[in-house]
């Protein structure tokens, strides 16, 4: 329903812009078809958009908008450069070029104008395309007074092949061609006149039949030959009549009016002409001005509202980057909040361990001897060897859990395995690369030492290991550690003790490996 | 003469020195020539070594069974202007430290456990310019390589080295 009503309208409209039959016409079919480019563009349907300036164009100008419409029709001309199929499009810029001309050539702007159907002459697909625009370029230099380039382009197009194929235009090529030879003096300007008139006559085309008498009307009186004229000038009214149109029959009139006998009317003719030239000059200019405020205007506006954008994009930019501040300290507080957690479970996990261990090496070691002198006497040695046991076990578990000083690291790893070399264990060391512990953090250090010291004192309590190997390698960043002995190995399914080891290097974010077999040795791989 | 533990335990005053090596350093700054033994459960070579050479430390005693024994050896020692360690941390000054193996080490056990004799080890290790490569000096490594590795011979040798992963 609603496309079938648009179609009417359009319809409608398109009609009244090409034969407008109330004042109110034109003015209401601009605004049908502004409101109509509007959703064109907004569906981004460019073709129809470019249809509707085009009428828009055509109707400003009828009704005397020369600068409106030139505005429609160069913002037509801008839509199809930015088309994607310009091809298709050529009778649309011909035409929107044809129309810029006429825009130009009412204002008087001839040097623009003549660019304009140079244009449109350029995208003219056929013959009675470029017929057309060339006359309208004769008749443009006919108005600027160079009658010679006006004759150049009549005769040019009157050359053109087939050209009398289409009687209508080319009665009236032969026609203006003979009117400009009039004004040269030519002597073949009677025939060609004459022959437009046959021509017309005889395809009963009635403005051109007007135009036609019109013109011998003017010849006649510039020869002096009243009768003629005044015979032609009345064939002229009668034509006019016919055809009922009052443009026509005002100009007719005109006709007899500046072909009076009596001085006063040719003077009140004279002084009308230069009047109404006046006016209109006026006009353009108002209208110019108008048009020009009106720009202004506008692009006021869109500064507004450009300004208003801008406004609004900064707010956008500042809003993003203060949501960006607030969850960049968010996410700090969380990973903080969780470091915390770790921190406070690593705690526990140690406190758990080392009560453990004084329960079990300590407390136990106290009370069996308490028992033991409890239920003997016992000789001063065998309670000092005991006792000793208890203290060295004691000492131990302090020195495993003190700060390690992780200066001078290298040293310090010599000074550990040096510790546990004796007349049973051969610790040896082998550099496959010099590691550079400087730039290692104390944190990983200080985790690889614990680690070593575990390996080492797993070892001395329960290998039996007559050597072990400590192999140091470091490739790129990542450094490896490998510990071999060969003692009496175990069978790794119980993880005796070895979880410490593994949550050390997995806090620092490495891996320990370990391989064992009774009776095979213990060998455990580091990687960080 | 000054005997001084090194790890103090903090109480109810004030303390001006929060462990023994600070006390340690203030003297010796002010009394170059007061003897001063340590004694302690630490034994940790590096801290023995520091207090020694940085701060001229005259004795350092380890506690344990045999603590006041060699307290006892250390005043004697120390009286006679020496320096004295218990055998718990001697290594400390000596300089010592365990074996290190080289790429030598390592190509030379290869080539025993090829089963090349040292004979035959000294003309590879020429042809491939393997220095050094001198009889002499083969047999010389193998026997030291055998003292770090507590092997009985070169068999044995070369079956420590496969158990250990090293070949």
């Amino acid at each position: 329903m609603i496309g079938q009503y648009q179609i009417d309208s359009t319809n409608y409209h398109y009609n009244h812009i090409l034969n407008p039959q109330y004042s109110s016409d034109i003015p209401l079919a601009i605004n049908y078809y502004t409101r109509s480019k509007e959703n064109h563009l907004k569906a981004k349907n460019t073709y129809g958009a470019i249809k509707d300036l085009r009428m828009i164009a055509i109707g400003q100008f009828e009704i005397g908008n020369s600068f409106d419409s030139e505005t429609a029709t160069v913002e037509a001309l801008r839509l199809i450069d930015n088309a994607s199929h310009t091809d298709t499009l050529v009778e649309a810029r011909k035409g929107l070029y044809n129309q810029l001309g006429r825009i130009y050539r009412a204002t008087q702007r001839y040097d623009e104008a003549i660019k304009a159907y140079g244009n449109a002459l350029q995208f003219s697909a056929n013959q009675n395309d470029s017929l057309t625009i060339l006359n309208n370029i004769g008749n443009l230099y006919k108005d600027m007074g160079r009658y010679e380039k006006a004759l150049e382009r009549f005769e040019l197009a009157l050359a053109k092949k087939d050209v009398q194929k289409n009687p209508i235009s080319y009665a009236r090529l032969l026609d203006n061609k003979g009117d400009i030879q009039a004004k040269l003096d030519h002597p073949e300007a009677l025939p060609n006149l004459e022959l437009a008139l046959k021509l017309r006559e005889r395809e009963n085309d009635m403005p051109g039949k007007y135009s036609s008498y019109r013109s011998l009307a003017l010849y006649y009186f510039d020869k002096n030959d009243t009768t003629m004229a005044l015979d032609f000038a009345n064939q002229a009214y009668e034509v006019a009549k016919t055809m009922n149109s009052l443009t026509y029959l005002e100009n007719a009139l005109w006709l007899f009016v500046s072909m009076s006998p009596d001085p006063k009317i040719v003077r009140f003719e004279k002084i009308s002409d230069s009047i109404e030239k006046e006016k209109q000059l006026a006009e353009n200019k108002n209208a110019f001005m108008k048009y020009n405020v009106e720009k202004e205007r506008k692009n006021t506006v869109a500064a507004q509202l450009e300004k208003e954008r801008q406004k609004t994009w900064t707010i956008f930019i500042l809003a993003i980057a203060l949501l960006g501040l607030v969850l960049t300290i968010l996410f700090y507080f969380i990973i903080r909040a969780k470091h915390k957690q770790e921190n406070i479970t690593q705690v526990y996990t140690t406190e758990k361990r080392i009560s453990k261990k004084v329960h079990d090496e300590v407390a136990n070691d106290v009370y069996k001897l308490m028992a033991k002198l409890q239920s003997k006497p016992a000789g001063k040695d065998e309670i000092l060897d005991d006792l000793e046991s208890i203290y060295n076990k004691s000492r131990d578990i302090s020195k495993e859990n003190s700060a390690v000083d992780v200066e001078n690291f290298n040293e310090v790893l010599s000074d550990l395995l040096m510790g546990y070399q004796n007349e049973d264990v051969s610790v040896i060391r082998r550099n496959a690369a010099t590691i550079d512990w400087d730039v290692v953090p104390d944190i990983k250090k200080t985790n690889i030492y614990r680690v070593i010291q575990e390996l080492m004192t797993n070892m001395a309590k329960h290998s039996n290991a007559t050597a072990v190997v400590l192999n140091f390698d470091q490739k790129g960043k990542a450094i490896t550690i490998k510990y071999a002995d060969n003692g009496k190995g175990c069978v790794l399914k119980n993880k005796n003790g070895l979880q410490n080891a593994e949550s050390r290097i997995a806090a620092i974010k490495g891996t320990i490996t370990f391989e064992s077999e009774p009776n095979k040795g213990f060998k455990a791989t580091i990687i960080i | 003469m000054v005997i001084t533990d090194l790890s103090y335990v903090p109480d109810h005053r004030e303390q001006k020195f929060s462990s023994g090596e600070q006390l340690i350093a203030a003297l010796k700054i002010k009394h170059p020539q007061l003897p001063i033994i340590a004694y302690s459960v630490e034994d940790r070579l590096q801290r023995v070594r520091s207090l020694v050479l940085d701060h001229n430390l005259n004795a350092y005693v380890c506690k344990g069974r045999k603590g006041l024994d060699q307290l006892n050896t250390a005043i004697l020692k120390v009286y006679e202007g020496e320096i004295y360690l218990s055998p718990q941390v001697e290594n400390a000054l000596s300089g010592k430290t365990t074996p290190v193996l080289e790429d030598y080490d390592i190509i030379l056990m290869e080539q025993l456990a090829n089963g090349l004799s040292q004979k035959e080890i000294s003309d590879y290790f020429r042809d491939h310019s393997i220095q050094p490569y001198s009889l002499s000096s083969i047999e010389k490594k193998v026997g030291k390589l055998c003292t770090h590795f507590r092997a009985k011979n070169a068999i044995h040798l070369v079956a420590l080295a496969k158990d250990l992963a090293l070949i």
